[in-house]
């Protein structure tokens, strides 16, 4: 009789089991949580406050994907100062590069901005494979989330079918937010910081003069900064993104010799905050243009 | 210096040519450091302090191997050699990895890191008293593994030959007990107001004239971060080593250094380091008592990352070395550093 109620209790727990997933942002919590529905459990490393490049590999960051039966990344070498770090030392086998658990968002979606030529770093902190800050493009977010439900099925193979319905659903609620987002935007000409929101201005048709960083990862020099305000007046620039890493100093400097309008925005979907939903942030991008 | 550039020229033709070796990443270290003695200009130069290659990536689908050549100048000449070599795995044993080879021993904080990724120019007193400066590398083994705790318990162990002890160009001598350590490390999140990663160390060693070196230590980080700056490092480490053996007199010594960092940019950061270092069983020659002594030294340093691939520093440093009954011999010094990386993204450690 025991051992039929240790059975059972087995049973039970397996049967209740929710498959751990890591994410390392917000905003592919949010896909997992959508696709997995009530078959996962997950939490994100980062916050959304933080820069995802330049994230450090914390001694939290390694207990949390030792404890995973997945890890999501966004891919493209976002993550790639730390996430390679965390996973080593981890010890999880699983969710190895490579692994039945390893989930990069970026390996499905189509990249803006894939250098071309010789690609050195005096072109800065250039990506090999393509602009990584394809978050900000609801449409692109979906096309990543084809790899979530992939690495969901390896894990759970009878679930395959529910999760490919959840994504329908997801991928259908991003098409619907983008065209209830690209209904109110303006299309004006806009330019950003750093090239985090090239797919945002992309997807809703919005052409970009450029970044105000000539080379990614270089704050802009003085020179950099009059061409750059020059150019803006010229071109009739209405708007500047930033995410709030950006520093103030340069995003004010440049305001005023432009005249260009900088608005400080989340570039990720934060855990605190307004910004807490994929949703949100798009609306609070959207609102920035009003 | 001529096998070393073979080595090099031959590596990188092969991974430019052969397919099998794409996913080998590679990265080149140049440190140049000027150093400007106040006292005595005898050593005044610019010089490239180390020269490094490193190549590392998987070896198969369950172990990773990384080679790291260093070339330092010697007396005028750049002698290379194997720093680290090792393969490894985290994916063999469940919470684990382990590696064999040379390496780096994983104990305390300096010790695990390459001079050109410390957040100083040179060596604190206690580093290059116990760690030999560079820090000490060994042929051995060494397993680390993931505690099942709510909390992040990383235990680092292992044993090494031991035939040499930090930098050194022979082959040493076979020791009574080989070089073997201990190393347990602990990490506490506060949320907005930073984390704090410690850890305890021991490390033991009996030579093969029967010296016995035992070492106790704490290292400790604090960081906290805004986006992506780190606006405040706080780092240190605190050492005890007992040295005692047949025919040798026991020695106690301890030092420390603690190094607080602020940034005042994106790019610019300024920190101070202090050092304090103290010889316990110092003693007057006439009537054995104890000898008292201090060596403190205070650092303050500049630093200046033009990118995350290339940084460059200015650090002074005014050091007193202080004994009881004699007059204090005081040593100043400017150091300018430059480093610069070549090739794969460097890690962003904690």
């Amino acid at each position: 009789m025991k051992y039929l109620i240790c059975a059972f209790f087995s049973l039970a727990l397996a049967a209740e089991a929710k498959i751990k997933v890591v994410t390392t942002t917000p905003d592919i919590a949010e896909v997992v949580r959508a696709i997995g529905q009530d078959q996962v459990e997950v939490q994100s490393l980062l916050s959304g406050s933080e820069d995802p490049h330049f994230a450090e590999a914390r001694p939290d960051y390694i207990l949390k994907v030792n404890r995973a039966d997945i890890v999501c990344a966004m891919g493209l070498e976002l993550e790639i100062g730390w996430l390679p770090k965390v996973l080593g030392k981890s010890g999880n086998s699983t969710v190895q590069e490579g692994g039945p658990g390893s989930c990069f968002l970026g390996k499905s979606v189509t990249p803006l901005d894939v250098p071309k030529g010789i690609i050195d770093r005096s072109l800065g902190d250039v990506h090999a494979h393509g602009n990584p800050h394809f978050n900000l493009d609801p449409l692109k977010l979906a096309e990543g989330a084809q790899e979530v439900v992939r690495v969901l099925s390896v894990a759970a193979p009878s679930q395959a079918p529910v999760f490919q319905k959840n994504y329908d659903t997801f991928k259908k609620s991003m098409t619907d937010l983008h065209a209830q987002v690209a209904k109110n935007l303006p299309k004006v000409k806009v330019m950003e910081y750093h090239k985090e929101f090239t797919y945002f201005f992309s997807s809703y048709g919005l052409e970009s003069a450029g970044s105000l960083e000539e080379k990614p990862g270089m704050p802009p020099s003085a020179a950099r900064m009059a061409v750059a305000a020059k150019m803006a007046k010229e071109q009739n620039v209405k708007i500047l993104l930033a995410s709030p890493s950006a520093p103030h100093k340069t995003l004010e400097r440049f305001q005023e010799l432009s005249g260009v309008k900088v608005v400080t925005v989340p570039s990720y979907v934060q855990n605190k905050g307004q910004a807490n939903s994929i949703e949100a942030l798009q609306k609070i991008l959207g609102k920035s243009f009003e | 210096m001529k096998i070393f550039t073979l080595i090099l020229f031959s590596l990188l033709s092969f991974q430019a040519h052969a397919q099998i070796l794409q996913n080998m990443q590679s990265a080149a270290a140049l440190d140049f450091v000027a150093p400007l003695h106040f006292e005595d200009s005898a050593e005044n130069k610019l010089d490239i302090r180390s020269a490094e290659l490193i190549f590392f990536g998987p070896l198969d689908p369950t172990f990773d191997a990384t080679l790291n050549f260093a070339a330092h100048n010697e007396e005028g000449e750049f002698v290379a050699e194997v720093h680290e070599a090792y393969v490894g795995s985290s994916k063999v044993i469940p919470n684990s990895r382990f590696r064999v080879g040379k390496f780096f021993l994983g104990v305390g904080r300096l010790n695990q890191f390459h001079q050109h990724d410390w957040a100083f120019v040179s060596a604190p007193r206690v580093q290059a008293a116990f760690f030999d400066e560079e820090g000490v590398a060994d042929t051995g083994a060494e397993f680390s593994t993931l505690l099942p705790t709510d909390s992040f318990w990383d235990i680092t162990v292992g044993v090494t030959n031991g035939y040499t002890y930090g930098h050194s160009h022979d082959a040493g001598e076979k020791p009574q007990v080989p070089t073997h350590y201990l190393h347990a490390v602990n990490f506490v999140d506060w949320g907005d107001s930073g984390a704090l990663q410690w850890g305890a160390n021991y490390l033991g060693r009996t030579d093969a004239t029967e010296l016995k070196t035992q070492l106790y230590g704490f290292d400790f980080v604090y960081k906290k971060s805004e986006g992506k700056i780190t606006t405040l490092l706080v780092q240190s480490e605190l050492w005890y080593r007992n040295q005692s053996g047949p025919g040798y007199e026991t020695t106690e010594e301890l030092g420390a250094y603690v190094f607080p960092q602020i940034a005042l940019s994106e790019r610019l950061f300024v920190g101070m380091r202090v050092d304090l270092f103290s010889e316990f069983s110092r003693a007057f020659i006439s009537d054995g008592s104890r000898q008292k002594n201090l060596n403190y030294a205070a650092v303050p340093t500049l630093t200046f990352k033009n990118s995350e691939f290339s940084l460059l520093r200015v650090a002074y440093t005014y050091d007193n070395q202080t004994y009881q009954g004699e007059s204090d011999t005081i040593n100043q010094k400017l150091e300018f550093q430059w480093v610069a990386i070549l090739g794969a993204h460097p890690a962003h450690s904690f």
